[in-house]
């Protein structure tokens, strides 16, 4: 993505930042105080029991509530609220005894199992796994029976079996952080490797064992609870919550309410701990919460009336980018032209004014600001920037595909005429994938792994289109030949995984014409591959815009795939178009300043010892734009004029730049002065 | 070039073969290079050419199967475990410059921890040396305490190289450092590393992809193929007349900036105007 830092996801380092995630959460903060009360419980019973746990008083047996025992009486006349708070010390220290124990044997285990692999970890795996099949309970049981009765033999039993849970988690993370990058940077540094693991390793896993460790404890108190029920784990007087209810349970027809408050502190505990750790869960994997009515106000409130709608709250997340072509099925008798294409006159795709805006924790950021480019049938317009120019959002905001977190502010995007923003989530689903399609930069990352491409291309095919999966079958084949690749029978069988990049690529462009766009949006399509791959895919594009006449939007930060492929260009910086010209005058006799520099240094083939030519400075990041024109703290040509008002787009001989000084310039040009 | 900093013998890698039966196809096979000390060797192939596979066999992250590697008199391919000299003397920039970075550290973790691992645990020198190495590959000294989320790609692989230079390396492998960044950003980060290179004499293994960019970074260039060396010699040589065809197919891949060159023929410039 081209924008960075967008729900960002908080990382194991920031505790500063999932504390106050949590504390967001209304009932993960209920929760929260809930174990805080059973802490201070823990350690300080004498605090809040208004009673002796241990006076018998036989006058007052078996009684409900009342003013003096808010939660009634025992048999022998105690206390149930004092013994409750008295014997929660008992529930915690099992739970932590159970969760300690666990956390102990699993995590060393995890680490070393995950971080060495080979032998030792398949051995491990191995017992673990038959460990996992055991019943936990049963297990527990057959410890007890062998080491006698008791709340800490009980525990150290759940501990042990819990442990396998800790060893899984941990190897599973461990296996992840391994393969960074990262940590092979360590490894040639020359890092000892235990340092690695306590530095690198540990920290990253830190945020799901967290959440580990409030389950675990959850697990380990109702456990306890139901062994000291079967009267395996404390043995009376000792009371824990479990006995507590085992007693309740013998007297349940002289005083039916016995039985309720322990059972209540047991339940209330463990949902406390659940409710805490599944917020946890929620703030480490970066899951907004309130996001959707902020969202849902603002683009009511900033459009004209274009408002992005009910679409807002299920926005493409990034990185599943498949929904667009296997989403929700759509009625089949859908009438398809909706408005003919008008050659010359209405463009295919004309955007006006679009503007887009990112929802972060405090502000709202304009990430792309009055941007305006219209495409005709047939024709190619590149749209070219730097990282953080807004190029990616834009084609984004025009297909409805926005990621979590923005919203099309203002603008217009019309379609053959037909305005899309604004359109309902099932109306913009009809038209992706098969009016518009889009191609990704990573295939990998775009089509699912869990289906063979033939599977995804019949699927996208029958989302579109009234034909029996036999006929799709045979359009499949059809679409994996006309994008060249060999043998296209045997490749439908093939998951993604099984392809080469350039051969991913190439499924990823069958996928996108399946249903013949009119518009098909490439994004980044040749980035990540090497100079053979990115000629051939951009040959492949170029052929099927022959046979089809569909229009494209290029978008790239590559000016060769640029200079080879586009007719119109549209150069963006900082969130705003800044020049729109034929591909010839760009490269030619560019207008703007940046549009020039951009150019020069891209040309890298100079000699060694000659230096590239480069543009000073960074990319504005959003937030941080310059008032005026936003280019010129990097200008060399800026004067101070360019510094005080924010400059508007202006025609030029072949189209329209936004530099206060692109006459003067042309002209110094049209003399030979540049 | 008599005294070698860095030289490969005949060197043939495989991957281990994945399922039974299956026998592995080597990713490099018989190839032999030479790096003198201060210049800069580029490799160049597409993906799959198995030259990514040679540096990390420099790196050590990978075994050779046959041949040697040598670092000035010691076998590389020898080592049993890698001793910590040789961890010094040789570091790498990565591809991904933000994979690359441990999200959750400073930038002063990052760059110190070579010097940490090599040179000193002393709080005050650490400190002085990340300052350094910062304003050597053109960043603030006070951005140390911010953590890569911070910066752009291009700044995030200004901290890789610090961190590479950080225990004064004489060779550092360059794993495509500059493909996953924009192309204005690429040509700030590759005069970055002349300059540095001229300042420190430091060698480059310069792997790559886009002929045109690696003629100007190396002084000598290997071309390979399918695990295999195609030709090596002065770039400029090299990129000027190549002696292999497949080299030429190569650099008429590289996606050319003159609009005229391209297949497709240009519209009339005033046939039509849009707004």
């Amino acid at each position: 993505m081209t924008t960075a830092n967008t729900a960002t996801p908080a990382t194991p380092g920031r505790l500063g930042g999932v504390a106050r995630g949590i504390l967001r959460d209304p009932l993960a903060l209920l929760g929260l105080c809930f174990l805080t009360a059973v802490a201070l419980a823990a350690i300080a019973p004498g605090l809040l029991s208004p009673h002796d746990p241990l006076t018998r008083n036989l006058d007052h047996s078996l009684e409900g509530p009342s003013a003096e025992f808010w939660l009634g009486t025992d048999l022998l006349g105690r206390d149930t609220f004092s013994r409750l708070v008295h014997s929660s010390r008992s529930a915690v220290l099992a739970g932590l005894e159970a969760t300690g124990i666990a956390l102990v044997i699993g995590v060393p285990i995890g680490l070393a199992a995950g971080f060495f692999g080979g032998w030792f970890d398949k051995v491990t795996m191995r017992i673990v796994d038959a460990v996992t099949a055991l019943p936990g309970m049963i297990v527990a049981i057959a410890v007890i029976a062998a080491i006698g009765p008791g709340v800490v033999q009980a525990m150290f039993a759940l501990g042990l079996i819990f442990s396998t849970t800790f060893v899984r988690v941990t190897r599973g993370e461990v296996l992840v952080v391994r393969e960074q990058q990262y940590v092979e940077a360590a490894h040639v540094t020359g890092v000892p490797w235990i340092r690695i693991l306590r530095r690198h390793v540990l920290p990253n896993i830190m945020g799901p064992l967290v959440v580990q460790i409030s389950l675990t404890m959850a697990s380990a108190l109702l456990a306890e609870a139901a062994l000291s029920f079967l009267g395996l784990s404390a043995q009376p007087p000792t009371a824990t919550w479990g006995v507590m209810v085992a007693q309740g349970g013998t007297l349940i027809s002289q005083q039916p309410f016995l039985i309720v408050p322990p059972g209540l502190a047991i339940g209330l505990t463990v949902l406390s701990l659940n409710l805490v750790g599944d917020a946890l869960l929620g703030v480490l994997r970066g899951e907004p919460r309130h996001l959707g009515r902020r969202l849902r106000k603002l683009s009511r409130a900033g459009s004209q009336g274009e408002a992005v709608g009910g679409a807002v709250e299920s926005l493409a997340v990034p990185g599943a980018p498949t929904r667009l072509v296997t989403s929700a099925p759509v009625p089949a008798d859908r009438p398809r032209d909706v408005v003919e294409p008008d050659q010359g006159e209405t463009p295919l795709l004309d955007v006006r004014g679009l503007g887009v805006s990112h929802l972060a924790e405090t502000r709202t950021v304009q990430i792309v600001e009055d941007v305006s480019f219209s495409v005709q049938a047939g024709e190619t317009l590149g749209l070219v920037g730097e990282s953080g120019s807004g190029k990616t959002i834009t084609a984004l905001a025009a297909m409805g595909l926005l990621p979590h977190g923005m919203v099309t502010t203002r603008g217009s995007v019309r379609l053959q005429g037909q305005e899309l923003l604004g359109l309902r989530e099932r109306e913009l689903n009809a038209l992706r994938g098969d009016r518009i399609a889009m191609v990704f930069q990573e295939p990998s990352s775009a089509l699912n792994p869990a289906f063979t491409i033939g599977n995804q291309i019949v699927e996208a095919l029958r989302t579109h289109q009234d034909i029996s999966r036999k006929e799709a079958r045979i359009r499949a084949i059809d679409l994996l030949d006309r994008v060249g690749i060999r043998e296209p029978q045997r490749r439908l069988r093939d998951y993604p995984h099984q392809l080469s990049g350039g051969m991913a690529q190439r499924a990823m462009v069958a996928l996108a014409i399946s249903c013949d766009p009119v518009l098909l949006i490439a994004d980044e399509p040749t980035t990540a591959l090497d100079v053979t791959l990115k000629r051939q895919i951009g040959d492949l594009l170029l052929d099927l815009q022959d046979e089809s006449g569909m229009a494209m939007i290029f978008v790239t930060h590559e000016l060769g795939m640029i200079a080879q492929l586009a007719d119109r260009v549209a150069v963006m910086y900082a969130g705003e178009v800044v020049e729109e010209s034929s591909v010839e005058t760009m490269f030619g006799s560019p207008t703007h300043p940046y549009t020039a520099a951009l150019i020069e240094s891209a040309r890298q083939d100079r000699p060694r010892g000659v230096e590239l030519e480069v543009i000073p400075g960074g990319v504005p990041v959003p937030g941080s734009w310059p008032g005026a024109c936003r280019f010129a703290p990097r200008c060399p040509v800026a004067v101070p004029a360019c510094t005080t008002a924010r400059v508007p787009l202006t025609a030029t001989p072949d189209g329209q730049a936004r530099c206060i000084r692109a006459e003067e310039l042309l002209q110094v040009e049209s003399m030979g002065g540049r | 070039m008599t005294e070698s900093l860095l030289r490969i013998e005949d060197v043939t890698i495989s991957y281990p073969a994945r399922g039974w039966l299956k026998r592995s196809t080597p990713a490099v096979e018989g190839v032999s290079l030479s790096l003198a000390a201060g210049q800069t060797l580029g490799v160049v192939g597409e993906s799959g050419s198995g030259k990514t596979t040679i540096a990390r066999a420099v790196l050590r992250l990978l075994d050779c199967q046959a041949g040697r590697i040598w670092f000035k008199d010691h076998e590389v391919t020898a080592f049993k475990r890698v001793p910590k000299w040789y961890r010094r003397e040789v570091q790498a920039v990565f591809q991904d410059p933000t994979a690359s970075l441990n999200p959750a550290w400073t930038i002063e973790d990052i760059i110190a921890e070579p010097i940490r691992v090599h040179e000193s645990t002393d709080g005050r020198l650490i400190r002085g040396r990340v300052a350094e190495l910062l304003t050597q590959v053109g960043l603030e000294p006070e951005m140390a305490g911010r953590r890569p989320v911070a910066f752009s790609g291009g700044q995030r692989q200004r901290i890789g190289i610090a961190r590479a230079l950080a225990s004064r390396p004489s060779l550092i492998v360059c794993d495509e450092p500059v493909s996953a960044l924009d192309v204005s950003t690429q040509s700030t980060i590759v005069n970055l590393l002349d300059d540095l290179q001229r300042e420190t004499g430091v060698a480059y293994l310069f792997i790559g992809h886009d002929l045109a960019l690696m003629r100007h970074v190396s002084d000598r260039l290997a071309v390979m193929r399918h695990g295999r060396l195609i030709e090596e010699g002065p770039a400029e040589e090299v990129y000027a007349s190549p002696r292999q065809a497949y080299t030429a197919e190569l650099l008429a891949a590289s996606p050319s900036l003159d609009p005229h060159t391209r297949r497709r023929a240009l519209a009339a410039p005033a046939e039509r105007k849009t707004c």
